[in-house]
Formats: C-alpha cells, structure tokens, sequence
C-alpha cells in the first residue's frame, strides 16, 4: 500500500515535467536553386557576299541581284556578268555557319536599310539593298532558322547592288553586319 | 492479509491504466518542420566567361555580365516552417524559432560552374543572411494546434561559362530548431 501510494505521485510528477519546449526534434529541409544557362549563340563567317565581275554601260543605271537561297545571280538593266570564268570573280551569297544550343530556334537580323559599299579607288558609292536571308544550311528563305541536333547550321545572305550610270571601273567593298539571336 | 493483497493488486492495475492515459497510442509530440515550397528561380540565360544574376527577396532581378533571354521564368524561394504542437495542449503559446541556411555547395555541370552568395530574406531583420547565421523567426499568440510562417528567400548566382550550356541545380539546405514553445501567462 504504502509502496503504490508513492508510484502514483511519481506518475503525476513524470506527466508535469514534460514542457512544450523540451522534446522538438530540428526540422531540415533542402531547397533548390535552377538556372538555365544556354550555350551562346555564335555566327562564323565562311563566305563573303559576292556580286562578282559585273560590267555596267556608261548611260543607265542597273543592278545585280544574289538571291540568298541560291539560284544564281540576275543582272537588270545596265549590268551584265563580267566573269570569264574565274572561281574568285563569280557571284554567290555569304555564308555563316551557327552554332548554340540544339533544336533551338533563332532570328537573323540585317540592316534594314542596306549597306553602302565604296570605292577602294574611287572612293564612289555603290548601295547594297534587298539584304535577304536563307537558314537550313541556306535553303529555307527567311528571317528565322532553327539548330540542328549538332546546334549547328549554315546561313546564306544575299543583296542587290545598285550601279547607277556613269559608275567607273573599281573594286568596291563594304561591312555587312549580320547577327544571330535566339528566338 | 488476502484482502489487503487484492486492494494492493487492484490500485497496480489502476496506475498501470494512467499511465496508458498519459501515453495513448494516438499521441502526436510536438513538432517543427521546415518546408521548401518553391525553388530560388534564376531563369534562363547566356554568359560569355563568367556573370551574376541576382534574384531579390522580392523577386527583382539584376544581372552583371548576363544576357537575358525572353520568357525566362525567375522567382525567389520560398520555405514554410511550421509548428505542429500535437495532441497534448490547447494554450495560447509564443514560438521563436532559429533558422540556419548551411553554406551551399559549389557545382559544376559540364563546362558550367555556379555557386550561390548573397542570401536575402524578407523576413524583418534579416535582410541580408550569411550561410550559418541564424535567424530568428518568432510566432507569437499560436491559437491552433499548427501555426506556421513562411518566407522567401533570394541570393545572388554566380556563373562561369567555360563551354557548352548547362541546366544547373543547386541545393540549399534549411535547418530550423525551436527556441521557444511558451505558454502564455494569463
């Protein structure tokens, strides 16, 4: 008797002592931070955008034209091909190679505007109108492309030079900016 | 003597049912746990070498050598802690608890390096977090058995761009303990 009467007691005390604070395990948790870094995309010249030998009459004006998606050049008014058959005078569109991150689609810009190409004897300008632009290894006319599976593939740009009368024989050059910019 | 030996066995029994009382099966002790209910969102964007893109508490974004890309989803983290008391009290308490961020690690995917600076909270006081620091988040006048607070949580990425492109995932680990579970003096 006298045994359990002080158990019983123990067993109050024991419930009491227990506070709020004493039993909390710490809690954990990982978060998570994310970021997508996508390889740049990146614009390599291969070829210039070349309106080859052209030979311009004296009196009118005329113009050649180097379509992006291939086909050959076409000479209106005044001009005529002036290639005697050399691979360093015949006409063909630029060429870039891209490359980024597969399967994604990306914009070409061109000057809106043209560019103008001057002289290096004369100091005479000539204006580069039209720029157009062939993605899918230059075969899909148009301003968008998409990378392949390597993220690779080949830009072409073309243009029409305008020859206005009375332009005396030089060899003309100009800077053709061309950018690449993930869609 | 036999009786009294019945009286004795009788009341062992009584104290043996108390003390299952004060232990039911059911019973739910008292617990804080920290939740991670939204990822720290740096979005998606180009590096040329190496770059920072910090996402704020608030979610501000501001970037150093970064170039963004559209439709690119950011957002800070946000974690939830909370207290469950369990079954064994209805009082009013004030809970203060500590929470410590632990210094995230550095990693590398492929060609791409990035690691974590610069925590913020929006939590009062503590704006600005230094991994092992704690902070102390208080909820006071808990009325129900689980109250809970959540905050978010943004840092700084720094990246390096050695080639390629890369998903990176980056752990942050949360630990909270209770610094106070008190009940109220009436």
């Amino acid at each position: 008797m006298r045994q359990l009467a002080f158990l019983a007691p123990g067993l109050a005390l024991l419930a009491a002592a227990a506070p709020l604070r004493a039993q909390q395990a710490p809690g954990e948790a990982s978060g998570r931070a994310t970021a997508t870094i996508v390889k740049p995309i990146e614009l390599t010249s291969l070829a210039e955008l070349d309106f080859g030998a052209i030979t311009a009459g004296p009196q009118d004006s005329g113009a050649v034209t180097v379509p992006a998606a291939g086909g050959g050049a076409s000479y209106a008014g005044a001009t005529r091909p002036g290639c005697a058959g050399g691979a360093d005078c015949q006409p063909h569109p630029a060429q870039f190679a891209v490359r980024g991150e597969a399967g994604r689609h990306y914009r070409i810009l061109l000057p809106a505007g043209g560019v103008a190409a001057r002289g290096l004897r004369t100091g005479a300008s000539l204006s580069v109108a039209a720029l157009t632009s062939a993605s899918g290894r230059g075969t899909v006319p148009g301003p968008m492309g998409e990378l392949d599976g390597q993220g690779e593939d080949l830009v072409a740009v073309g243009g029409t030079l305008e020859v206005p009368p009375g332009t005396r024989p030089d060899i003309f050059r100009a800077d053709l900016p061309v950018t690449v910019v993930y869609d | 003597m036999r009786r009294a030996a019945y009286i004795a066995g009788s009341k062992a029994g009584l104290a043996c049912l108390m003390l299952a009382a004060a232990a039911p099966a059911g019973a739910k002790v008292p617990e804080v746990r920290v939740t991670a209910d939204a990822d720290l969102r740096f979005g998606r964007f180009m590096v040329f070498g190496s770059g920072t893109r910090t996402v704020s508490a608030s979610g501000a974004v501001s970037d150093v050598a970064i170039v963004a890309l559209e439709g690119s989803s950011t957002g800070p983290a946000s974690f939830t802690v909370s207290y469950d008391r369990g079954n064994e009290s209805r009082h009013v308490i004030d809970l203060e608890f500590d929470v410590v961020f632990t210094v995230p690690p550095r990693v590398r995917d492929a060609g791409i390096e990035g690691n974590l600076s610069a925590f913020e909270t929006d939590l009062p006081g503590a704006t600005r977090v230094a991994p092992g620091q704690a902070i102390r988040i208080a909820i006071p006048n808990c009325r129900t058995r689980v109250c809970s607070r959540s905050f978010n949580v943004g840092a700084r990425l720094e990246v390096t761009r050695h080639f390629g492109g890369a998903r990176l995932a980056i752990p942050i680990p949360v630990d909270v303990v209770v610094i106070e579970a008190e009940r109220q003096a009436r």
